[in-house]
């Protein structure tokens, strides 16, 4: 490019605009002055699987997750603006809702499970403890339409969305739309989600070799017991398999669980197997929230465990659990707490 | 200033102005300008746009200049084809709330809601090829009176005997997370715990139901073995579709909503006490789709 043309203001003017143009597309990533990283960014953690959220068509920026925490904390979302994603969804819950078996919606209705975790969302194919839902950003069109939750319309909460004082600027912030869609809301609202990854607990800086990673020997026997008898159905480094399984909680199903997406009755009473990450601070447990305590999740493993034609085969007999076992095993279970995560102002309401 | 510099470029290259048309927003119009500036100074376009310009005005043969005119109609430069679905319940028109239906069953009843996407269409040429035409999914719904002329622009120039579409949105697009138009979940036509959208439904109130109360018939499903998706294939028979530059045929298709109820299972609304309704895939849902896939029908094509 010579300076000959450069004497001609408006090219000038141009190339500057163009300039700006270009740049501008680099404006989003903030940067957290403090420690000198971006405010977000997605990274798959040493030892995790590649993730299965598709981000490069929902590109990671500030402002993005900024929109989607906002909704997240908004009980706009509901018909009558009482209840948001964080009323049974809390951080220092791992969100989930603390000492909940189940949650109650608009005007007290209760649901019938238990609120789950949100967090390593972006390594789920599939949502809810029956699967029903197959992508992260139809997630979040089920509780805002669930009669016993926000019982509101996506229409309407786009409606209420696009008059209100700041949204409208939120969203031309975050995705260059002029107008508020649903797709813009459920891309931000699955970016914030998304981006909630746990993997600084001290089970992991023990597997990463780092300080604060020193175990017990506790703790060490009960990531033992814990490869033994759980890791079938809790996979590290998810603790999860993401499979679906009847854990024999019930004989009888008053919720027939992921048989009421599949319609297959192999798979009447069979739940998604949740993540044990963050499991101390997320009780009570189980799809219902019916057994309060790790202690007694143990105890239905080791005696509890209810027939039925769909019973996982591996636990027709139960897992035998000693007493020392179970100790250990709770010492290790607490390994799985990830206070950075738990405490990331980040994730907080603002 | 950028439309001399676009026509500059037009006329000194010798291109055919076509590429004009490429050129309509300014950031590209800019671009190829630098472009321009590489073989010739600034100051040789100056004087090239401003005699250039002026013969553009008065031998105005690019056609891109006619899409700059706001006060002409726009010019399409690609073929189109415009769907027009006329709406019939047997021998009568298809009206919401007010008109009484009768079913196979000898049921009556009143229609407040029947909206079903029409997706996937393909153009089957004179060589039985399948032409896909992309990204074509509408939302068809009886409320609304503009969504019944889908207007399908781009389509390949040529000549076709037929066409197919299919009722329902296809598997490829839920891995791709939430989308905008009439695809957008906030249609009402998208299950939200069991993820899927609703393929066609049908909502009205019988008297057969009490209280004349209301029934409702959502169906969807795209899992083997209850995959609600049809795949409908139509014969032009003796009429064809010619797809031109600039013009835009109209096909005209008929949907009789009495097959919903009819051929080869006959469908009962009383039968579904005590919800009335079709609410989840399943079998019974798969059922109606096979109904209800002989209710498109070819009518004409007139030209426009």
């Amino acid at each position: 490019m010579s300076f000959r043309i450069l004497k001609y203001r408006t090219e000038g003017a141009m190339i500057f605009i163009i300039m700006a143009f270009l740049l501008s597309s680099c404006s989003d990533v903030d940067w957290d002055e403090s420690s000198n990283n971006p405010y977000v960014e997605f990274k798959v953690p040493d030892g995790f699987p590649n993730a299965v959220y598709d981000f490069p068509q929902n590109e990671v920026s500030r402002s993005r997750f900024e929109l989607g925490r906002k909704l997240f904390y908004d009980p706009i979302l509901s018909k009558d603006n009482t209840i948001s994603c964080g009323s049974c969804h809390q951080q220092s819950g791992a969100f989930s809702h603390i000492d909940h078996s189940v949650s109650h919606g608009i005007n007290g209705l209760l649901g019938t499970r238990n609120s789950p975790v949100i967090f390593n969302m972006a390594w789920h194919t599939n949502f809810f403890w029956d699967g029903g839902v197959t992508h992260l950003e139809f997630q979040p069109l089920n509780p805002i339409q669930n009669p016993v939750e926000m019982d509101e319309t996506v229409a309407n909460v786009v409606n209420k969305l696009s008059i209100h004082s700041e949204y409208p600027d939120l969203f031309k912030e975050a995705y260059g739309s002029d107008s508020i869609t649903s797709q813009y809301m459920l891309k931000a609202m699955a970016q914030f989600m998304a981006l909630m990854v746990s993997s600084n607990s001290k089970y992991d800086k023990y597997i990463r070799g780092e300080s604060g990673g020193n175990f017990t020997s506790a703790e060490l026997n009960g990531l033992q017991v814990f490869r033994q008898k759980c890791e079938t159905c809790h996979k590290e480094p998810l603790f999860t398999d993401l499979s679906f399984r009847n854990n024999g909680i019930d004989s009888i199903f008053n919720d027939i669980g992921r048989a009421l997406i599949t319609l297959d009755p192999n798979d009447e009473g069979k739940f998604k197997v949740p993540s044990l990450r963050n499991v101390t601070v997320s009780f009570p447990y189980m799809h219902n929230g019916s057994v309060k305590t790790l202690a007694d999740v143990i105890d239905h493993y080791n005696s509890g465990v209810l027939p039925s034609a769909t019973l996982d085969p591996i636990l027709n007999n139960g897992i035998p659990i000693s007493q020392q076992e179970k100790l250990d095993l709770l010492a290790f279970l607490s390994t799985l707490t990830d206070y950075e995560f738990l405490n990331d102002s980040r994730f907080a309401e603002q | 200033m950028i439309l001399t510099f676009r026509t500059a470029v037009c006329l000194m290259y010798l291109q055919d102005c076509d590429i004009g048309h490429k050129l309509q927003y300014p950031f590209i119009t800019i671009l190829a300008s630098e472009k321009t500036k590489t073989l010739i100074t600034m100051k040789k376009i100056l004087t090239w746009a401003v005699i250039l310009g002026a013969t553009s005005l008065m031998f105005t043969s690019c056609k891109d200049d006619k899409n700059d005119d706001p006060t002409t109609p726009v010019a399409t430069e690609n073929p189109q084809m415009t769907l027009d679905i006329g709406m019939i319940f047997g021998q009568q028109t298809l009206s919401l709330n007010n008109q009484t239906y009768t079913n196979e069953a000898g049921e009556q009843f009143t229609v407040s809601t029947f909206k079903f996407y029409l997706t996937n269409i393909k153009l089957v040429d004179m060589n039985n090829n399948d032409i896909s035409l992309p990204d074509s999914y509408y939302l068809v719904d009886l409320a609304d009176a503009t969504s019944n002329l889908i207007n399908v622009k781009n389509i390949p120039e040529g000549t076709y005997k037929g066409m197919r579409f299919m009722i329902g949105v296809d598997t490829s697009l839920y891995s791709q997370g939430s989308q905008p138009g009439d695809l957008d979940p906030a249609n009402g036509m998208f299950w939200t715990w069991n993820t899927g959208y609703i393929n066609l439904k049908l909502e009205g109130n019988s008297p057969v139901i009490t209280g004349n109360g209301a029934f409702q018939f959502h169906i969807g499903g795209f899992v083997d073995p209850n995959n609600t998706l049809r795949e409908i294939t139509m014969d032009f028979g003796t009429f064809t579709l010619n797809a031109q530059k600039n013009k835009n045929p109209e096909v005209h298709l008929v949907v009789d909503l009495e097959e919903f109820f009819k051929n080869p299972m006959m469908v009962s609304i009383a039968s579904m006490a005590p919800s009335y309704s079709i609410a989840m895939p399943g079998p019974m849902a798969n059922a109606i789709a096979t109904n209800y896939q002989d209710m498109w029908q070819f009518d004409h094509i007139h030209d426009d």
